[in-house]
């Protein structure tokens, strides 16, 4: 008795004191078979994630990404990011523009999650029922808006809000028979095939649907699958079991078996190790880790950089400070009204000191001085942010102290003559849950404060850590000065130009002095504020801009839109900081389809596991041979 | 937390016997001889020569890991306010930038500029550790003195008013069944968490157990002989429960205090891990914590999570092994 | 015949407290923000479209309006439907796997802690100040002073090494589940050890144990036939709650270990501000801790002689 307690005793001692000493380090990933294949034998891929899908209904949520394996849209982008017919077999584009034809698939069935056939095929009726579900505002889908481009659906959506009668027929989406569907335009929108691939434009069976009423997407369960893969096993916050589907139209593309994805609260911090131990074969390597994974051989070769993605980030003067009386949201008004004192806002954030708390390595690669990230949208072979006089401000990274203080100067002679009330006081929310915004944080804090001296600006944070950030800061002007985002919903520079537009929940901006001009209901747009306004300076710039139906004097107009916001020094813009850093992974990133948005990026298709990690070698290796082979893909596809 | 209870039922307990054995002790025969009447020592008062609470400090200071104890956390304290003001510190919440790059210093190891290093965005570790201390300490310290004054008030009123000891029962049981945790979670999720919230937080439960302990005391004390002949002479309640009852109780309110500052540390720990700890321009312990435990998984890091886990065990350890001794000593028994 | 009179009794005012700790739990429900009731699609709702929610959830009726209907619906089992966590779902259908699993894991977890944590501190005990009494009292400082998040994360990470086990629970592999339960159970131990070397202690001055060996029986047999069948008395009470508070999880073992249990339940409810969800699992806290305390005071009654069987004097405290 007493020898047993003793050994425990001393075991547990024992273990504790070795763990202590730093056990973790020796894992032995296990390196996969010399075989001559590239691929590895077991194509499952395992992952661990700590955030769980709570909404299984597609048509309303508004992002994408979880189900999109599951269910496909009418055109895909392949792996060189030129679209492919997918649910549609091929299409055709009226002259003027307006008007697209979508021969369907024949043949695709309607599934169970299990796999077994619901008894119907998908037809061109089964979009018209998801318009229909999503343009009803009291399914309060997220999605509506993205279907704004089609004729009547506005008008449609609107008038049901308003309580009154609507005719769907006067909706620009018709099924004319069961293999042909028509999509008809307001006006000629030459990215309208990316907006299908967002959550609208998946089909829906109108019996299925009718039939589930409230039910409908309650669980995997409880919506009908014609994807590549079907949900086998689900428990939320446990685990979420993929598996190809094996009545999918291309099955031949679909190369992983298995998708097992394991739900952990600490995923952020176990992942990497878990890698290590051949547990997984995904994981992001946090930041503060890259360091000493690159410095370990063992451990580099698995590293591979992360391709941005395009969400942009940048920082926003708020024009509708609501936030407390003790942080003097009137001051704020006053100096943000003052250009001087803008400008000096926006030479004066350090854009290297915020992206290097995402990576201290390059930080230059993810650096923006635009909203619209360069190389997302070129016409007349110029990027766009080489155009309408964004060329002025992608020159260098915009950071200038000196410029700044100069500015910062005039600003506060001026300033003190309208009497604002100095240090001005400027609150700036961040997001707890995210550790680089909270960073980011104080970074901003620190810089500006120095560069500008305590007694001219004192910067507040504030953490907000619930789930609704956006909501309990920026969208209801709780806020000075803070960094917004936005990601792209399709392949056009139109779509960075929704956030800073009047009515939108981003931006304030059109309540800046002599920016647009108080109205009523009858003469105006409703803002976010509450109010109504009307000739937005901005607004006006982008709805001409929308008018021309040339694409490079689309862009050229767009673009000097956006130069406005920045010349106004009302935006200070950032960089594309989402989806930064490294991974170590068996998944080779030119498989994946190549798109920036919408449910794509989510994809597994076409994806293998490899036998052997891609290093950053192998991994520059396979870009370059992709990028061969994207010019010669684009060139066919012309 | 985990020996609180046993420990405080077996201070009490002791108390009790400790004090029935000494008056069994002392109040032998040859106590009793007959004493002829003197008209002027009838008017002094027998002193004897034993103050328990000169005893107390005299065991407690006897044993020399406890002196040693002792003096470690009183030099820890001090430091902690101190250290501000020496020359050299920095800043708990500066980023420190390299100077030619502008780019932050981020996960310096310990080195002569930065002793206990950076970092994951360049802030100096050594003085966030002290600062952290600093707030954690405040936060026990606050929490432990309004629980202890709002836990005496109640239990006082509790253990002395007969009447009103089914009512404030009832109340006890009612709040003692909302466990705490998940009242803690609650309210610091309703109003949103920051310093003054988690003080109010720990404060809201901290009390209910003193207010219990003390009111047990209480029942015990307030029939002893000599608060009955108090009573019986009219003395009100009130002046007998503090000049008779509270300075029994001050053993019992030292050691829960004393145990109440490790308690509030590990509350606040489980607050931030869960996401509702106080904001990152607060330094604390269990921000630093949690912090540290992010980058655990690199060796090289591992010192972010070392040295913020040092000043916990340190506090937490100090004050448990300050309580036991107190405890011990408190017990007249030991007393010589 | 007293015995049943003492749990009827017992019992009713169980119930009582039961009750009102229950309505007082859901009117401190009322304060948690509205947006809890809307879930993902909150964002894109019209007011109207919120108030007819809300609405139709009873919210907007006054309060003890709201209180008569929530007793209405609890006495039919009913304790509402989540919003986020998963949508639709009956807040018992959610709880309920989660409780067994934690329950599993729970319930060895305190027979290792018993079994290992008791021997060891009569041990301790035994030679005061001897060898086992020190490490024992190291190991319980350890215990003690390090953050359970902090060491819980060293023995995953070590002890998945070191055995070449699973760093994650996979159901159906008991290797995987010997970490979890050593993490579980290291606590308890120290408590356990510290308790019974205490009580072993203090009870070897008493009288009775004085009075034993002045009999003549051996220390050994004074601390077995003795102390240590009476130290199972205060047990007696505290031994419910232990069982029952399984049922709770672990906050931080399940969620290093990806275990689907109760632990974090609540602090994702009240994350992804699932207000239904939180409600019912604060009410099955408290439900919980009312019994564990009702099975306690009876299991005390049954086990103790020296308790009278009357509840006249304000009760237990």
């Amino acid at each position: 008795m007493k020898r047993i307690a003793l050994c425990v005793l001393l075991a547990t001692l024992a273990v504790v004191s070795v763990f202590a000493s730093g056990a973790a380090e020796k894992g032995t990933p296990v390196a996969a078979s010399a075989s001559d294949s590239r691929y590895a034998k077991d194509q499952t891929l395992k992952m661990v994630y700590n955030r769980e899908i709570s909404e299984w209904n597609y048509l309303t949520y508004s992002a994408a990404g979880d189900w999109s394996n599951y269910i496909d849209n009418l055109v895909e982008y392949d792996k060189y990011g030129i679209v492919r017919g997918a649910l549609a077999e091929s299409w055709t584009v009226s002259d003027d523009g307006l008007v697209y034809t979508f021969k369907i698939r024949k043949g695709v069935a309607w599934q169970y999650s299990d796999g077994s056939k619901y008894g119907q095929d998908v037809k061109a009726q089964d979009w018209v029922t998801s318009a229909k579900y999503v343009l009803d505002p009291k399914n309060a889908a997220g999605t509506a808006d993205y279907m704004f481009t089609i004729k009547g659906a506005k008008a449609y959506y609107q008038a049901l809000a308003a309580g009154e009668q609507a005719d769907f027929s006067t909706v620009g989406v018709k099924a004319l028979d069961d293999y042909t569907l028509e999509f008809t335009l307001e006006s000629r929108t030459s990215y309208f095939l990316s907006t299908l691939t967002f959550n609208w434009g998946y089909p829906t069976n109108a019996d299925y649907l009718a039939a589930m009423g409230d039910n409908f997407g309650l669980s995997p369960n409880d919506f009908l699958y014609n994807g590549a893969y079907l949900v086998e096993a689900f428990e939320p916050e446990f685990y979420r079991y993929d598996v190809k589907n094996p009545l999918y139209w291309d099955k031949d593309n679909v190369f992983i078996e298995r998708i097992e994805n394991t739900y952990n609260a600490e995923a952020e911090t176990l992942a990497p190790e878990l890698f290590l131990r051949g547990q997984i074969n995904y994981a992001k390597i946090p930041t503060a880790m890259v360091d000493d994974w690159l410095a370990t051989p063992e451990k580099a070769q698995y590293l591979q950089p992360l391709t941005a993605e395009r969400t942009t980030y940048w920082y926003a003067v708020n024009f509708w400070p609501t936030y407390d009386a003790k942080y003097d949201p009137e001051n704020w008004l006053i100096a943000a009204n003052n250009l001087n004192f803008r400008k000096a806002l926006y030479y004066g954030v350090n854009r290297t000191a915020i992206c290097s708390v995402f990576d201290a390595r390059n930080p230059e690669q993810y650096m923006l001085s635009t909203i619209t990230p360069s190389n997302f949208a070129a016409a007349g072979g110029k990027d766009y942010t080489q155009m309408g006089g964004l060329e002025n401000y992608t020159l260098d990274n915009q950071f200038n102290p000196e410029l700044a203080k100069d500015y910062m100067t005039k600003a506060v002679a001026e300033l003190k003559a309208v009497g604002c009330k100095f240090p001005i006081i400027c609150y700036m929310p961040y997001r707890t849950s995210d550790t680089a915004q909270t960073n980011v944080a104080q970074v901003v804090e620190q810089q500006l404060e120095n560069l500008f001296g305590k007694d001219v600006m004192d910067i507040v944070i504030e953490g907000y850590p619930r789930t609704d950030y956006k909501n309990l800061t920026g969208r209801i002007g709780n806020d000075s000065f803070m960094l917004q985002w936005w990601g792209p919903d399709f392949l056009d520079p139109v779509t960075y130009t929704e956030p800073n537009k009047l009515g939108q929940k981003y931006s304030y901006i059109y309540m800046a002095d002599g920016v647009a001009e108080a109205a009523t209901a009858e003469d105006g747009k409703k803002g976010n504020d509450g109010g109504y306004w009307k000739n937005y300076i901005y607004d006006q710039m982008v709805d001409a801009a929308k008018a021309e139906t040339d694409d490079v004097a689309r862009f050229e107009k767009m673009a000097e839109a956006e130069a406005w916001l920045i010349e106004n020094a009302y935006v200070v813009p950032v960089g594309t900081l989402a989806g930064t850093g490294y991974a170590a992974s068996y998944l080779d990133p030119t498989e994946h389809m190549n798109a920036y948005f919408g449910a794509c990026m989510y994809r597994y298709k076409g994806q293998h596991i490899l036998a052997t990690a891609l290093n950053s070698q192998t991994f520059a290796e396979a870009m370059a041979k992709w990028s061969e082979e994207r010019t010669e893909a684009l060139k066919d596809s012309i | 937390m985990f020996s609180q209870f046993h420990l405080k039922n077996r201070l009490y307990d002791k108390m009790e016997e400790g004090i029935k054995e000494k008056l069994e002790e002392e109040l032998t025969d040859d106590l009793f001889t007959e004493a002829p009447f003197n008209a002027k020592e009838a008017e002094t008062t027998s002193f004897e020569n034993y103050s328990y609470w000169r005893s107390t400090l005299k065991v407690f200071l006897s044993k020399k890991t406890t002196v040693f104890i002792l003096s470690f956390l009183l030099i820890l304290l001090v430091f902690c306010f101190v250290q501000p003001y020496l020359p050299g510190q920095k800043d708990p919440n500066r980023i420190f930038n390299n100077p030619e790059t502008g780019i932050q210093l981020k996960n310096v190891a310990p080195c002569a500029e930065f002793w206990f290093g950076t970092n994951t965005i360049g802030q100096d570790l050594w003085s966030r550790i002290w600062a952290g201390t600093r707030t954690s300490l405040f936060i026990g310290s606050v929490t432990a003195v309004v629980s202890a004054v709002i836990g005496i008030a109640f239990g006082c009123i509790w253990g002395y008013a007969k009447k009103m000891d089914k009512v404030f029962t009832e109340i006890y049981n009612v709040l003692d069944n909302i466990p705490y945790t998940v009242l803690r979670t609650l309210i610091t999720y309703i109003l949103s968490p920051s310093l003054g919230t988690m003080i109010f937080v720990m404060c809201l439960t901290g009390w209910i157990g003193i207010a219990r302990l003390i009111r047990n005391l209480v029942l015990v004390v307030r029939d002893r002989e000599y608060n009955l002949a108090s009573r019986c002479l009219g003395t009100p309640a009130s002046k007998i429960i503090i000049r008779n009852v509270v300075p029994q109780l001050v053993s019992v309110i030292m050691l829960e205090t004393a145990l109440a500052i490790p308690a509030a540390i590990g509350t606040e720990v489980y607050l931030t891990y869960i996401g509702l700890g106080l904001p990152v321009s607060i330094p604390s312990l269990g921000n630093l914590i949690n912090e540290g435990r992010m980058v655990m998984l690199v060796s090289s890091l591992r010192y972010q999570l070392f040295f913020p886990v040092l000043a916990v065990s340190a506090i937490t350890i100090s004050f448990y092994a300050l309580g036991n001794a107190f405890s011990d000593a408190s017990d007249p028994r030991n007393h010589k | 015949m007293d015995m049943l009179k003492y749990s009827i009794g017992r019992l009713l005012r169980s119930l009582i407290t039961l009750f009102i700790v229950l309505s007082m739990v859901f009117l401190l429900m009322r304060l948690m923000p509205v947006e809890g009731y809307f879930g993902a699609r909150g964002d894109n709702m019209a007011p109207e479209v919120k108030e007819q929610i809300l609405k139709s959830l009873g919210l907007l009726d006054p309060w003890y309006k709201q209180l008569v209907s929530f007793w209405g619906r609890l006495l039919h089992g009913d304790l509402g439907e989540s919003i986020v966590y998963r949508r639709g779902a009956s807040c018992a259908s959610i709880i309920g796997p989660k409780i067994a699993t934690s329950f599993r894991f729970g319930i060895v977890s305190l027979l290792i802690q018993n079994i290992v944590g008791l021997p060891l501190g009569v041990l301790m005990a035994n030679k005061k100040n001897g060898v086992v009494d020190k490490l024992g009292n190291v190991y319980i400082l350890i215990i003690n002073a390090v953050p359970a998040a902090v060491y819980y994360l060293l023995l995953q990470l070590g002890g998945s090494n070191i055995f070449g086990i699973s760093m994650i629970y996979r159901p159906g592999d008991v290797s995987t589940m010997i970490l979890p339960v050593i993490c579980l159970s290291l606590g308890g131990i120290a408590t356990n050890a510290m308790w019974m070397r205490r009580y072993m202690v203090d009870q070897m001055n008493m009288d009775y144990i004085r009075l034993a060996k002045a009999k003549g029986l051996s220390s050994k047999k004074v601390a077995f036939s003795h102390v240590v069948r009476n130290a199972f008395i205060p047990m007696a009470q505290s031994l419910p709650r232990s069982i029952i508070f399984t049922l709770a999880g672990s906050l931080y073992v399940e969620s290093l270990f990806s275990i689907p249990g109760m632990g974090a339940l609540l602090v994702t409810a009240i994350q992804r501000q699932d207000n239904t969800l939180v409600q019912a699992v604060v009410l099955l806290f408290s439900a919980m801790s009312v019994v564990s305390m009702l099975l306690g005071d009876i299991a005390m009654v049954i086990c103790d002689p020296r308790i009278k069987l009357t509840s006249g004097k304000g009760g237990r405290v």
